[in-house]
């Protein structure tokens, strides 16, 4: 993925400057959900966001649903890459590749908060669909978080389950801070939020320490 | 008659104990057929109430984007009229039946924190609380968990007050944590969402009922990041 150096908050987001119809009616759905939530999306809004006719968008999508869920499977596609490519930069095993893939998301929500209403938020308020899809983003994200298990004594005494839960609240707390507008501030959390996701693992002073750790 | 718009549950009350003693009162019975001479009030209250549960029914039985007027009135045995007469719209009326079971957890919340001066046992016993409240009547716990998210900007902004205003008791935490001032100021936003996401999976997979089964891992989860590993899960299981 190539990534302009700085996204302007008003700009297509990220990865999609530009593109063809299909990409402009994505972009559209991120600006126009970000901006008036999915519930009050309108296709026409979206359709004329993107500068297409609603003609256009019936060609592209069968309707709101079908064009959010594209739009969100392509933001977390991205994320994904994101943060392998953070990883694979520099293999430490964990907790160092938590606090890489922490660094790595928080820095593209940086460069387009409207990712973090998105995929945080709004993918909840979107219907079953997009919360199983939700559901199924945070399954993956929850394996990098797992190999924590093996790093504590208690690691199998650990109920099944806490990766998903404390992830599902790491994602509402960026969701939140993305629509309370500290956006701008997101990479300032990266140690709050590494910490939130290390210490069922390890004492707290020592997931503190790890979690600061640059 | 209790008053209070969140009267508090009482242990036999049924799900619809809605602003008066369930026990002692049949609020939600339909009224005598024709002429039958009950003041206008309290008609009005009968059939609010029959409405506000029908809609928790509703809710819960077909989810709220899917759910119509007709699902609330037909539930509620009142007349299309009637609905108008009450609420302007469906999301009106889901609102008042949100705002009635959200009276009920932070009553069942608030009761439970005062039940103890220990701060990790007030914790354990205002989830196990919340969680026997929930299983219950697992339609309550779809309508905080699932259903509050897909009725809108209102009803998305009533869930963000509430987890705003269960934070202040997890605040407490602070006090007993070695790295208290070290915690970020959203970490009981984080903690509150985690614990309603783990809430919502079991109801969308059916298991509302078993929902107290959950309570030592959510006190757990709830205590970890103020008390560390160790000492959350001993407290958690004593609890």
């Amino acid at each position: 993925v190539t990534l302009p150096a700085a996204a302007v908050h008003a700009a297509p987001p990220v990865g999609l400057v530009g593109g063809d119809r299909r990409a402009r009616l994505l972009g559209a759905t991120v600006a126009t959900v970000a901006e008036r939530g999915y519930a009050s999306a309108t296709v026409v809004q979206i359709a004329a966001a993107a500068g297409v006719s609603a003609a256009d968008f019936d060609r592209c999508f069968a309707g709101k649903e079908e064009c959010f869920l594209a739009a969100y499977d392509l933001a977390v596609e991205w994320l994904e890459e994101w943060i392998r490519a953070a990883l694979a930069a520099q293999r430490e095993g964990w907790p160092g590749d938590v606090r890489r893939a922490v660094q790595a998301t928080l820095d593209l929500l940086a460069l387009d908060p409207r990712l973090a209403c998105l995929c945080g938020a709004e993918v909840l308020f979107a219907g079953p669909r997009a919360l199983e899809r939700h559901r199924a983003t945070v399954a993956r994200l929850a394996a990098l978080l797992r190999s924590g298990r093996d790093h504590c004594d208690w690691g199998g005494e650990l109920p099944a389950g806490l990766e998903e839960t404390i992830l599902s609240g790491a994602i509402w707390w960026l969701a939140r801070s993305a629509r309370n507008g500290d956006a701008e501030r997101l990479g300032e959390i990266a140690p709050d939020l590494t910490y939130f996701l290390l210490v069922p693992y390890l004492d707290a002073a020592e997931a503190r320490r790890l979690a600061d750790r640059r | 008659m209790a008053t209070s718009a969140y009267s508090p549950r009482s242990s036999n009350a049924g799900p619809f104990a809605l602003d008066v003693d369930y026990s002692s009162a049949p609020i939600l019975a339909r009224l005598p057929r024709g002429r039958h001479g009950l003041p206008q009030e309290f008609v009005d209250r009968n059939h609010r109430n029959r409405l506000l549960a029908g809609a928790i029914e509703s809710a819960a039985e077909r989810g709220y984007p899917a759910m119509t007027i007709t699902d609330i009135t037909t539930h509620a045995a009142v007349s299309r009229g009637a609905f108008y007469r009450h609420f302007a719209d469906k999301e009106e009326c889901f609102l008042a039946a949100y705002d009635i079971a959200v009276g009920w957890l932070i009553e069942t919340v608030g009761c439970a924190l005062e039940s103890s001066e220990n701060w990790p046992q007030a914790l354990a016993t205002a989830v196990t609380a919340t969680l026997d409240l929930f299983a219950a009547d697992s339609r309550l716990a779809r309508l905080c968990t699932v259903e509050v998210f897909l009725a809108g900007a209102a009803a998305v902004a009533r869930h963000e007050a509430l987890v705003e205003h269960l934070s202040a008791p997890l605040c407490g935490g602070r006090a007993e944590s070695p790295l208290g001032a070290e915690l970020a100021p959203q970490l009981e936003q984080a903690l509150l969402g985690g614990a309603i996401s783990l809430i919502a999976r079991y109801v969308n997979a059916g298991r509302g009922e078993h929902l107290p089964e959950l309570a030592p891992v959510l006190t757990e989860l709830l205590l970890v990041p103020y008390l560390g590993a160790a000492a959350a899960q001993q407290l958690a299981r004593v609890a």
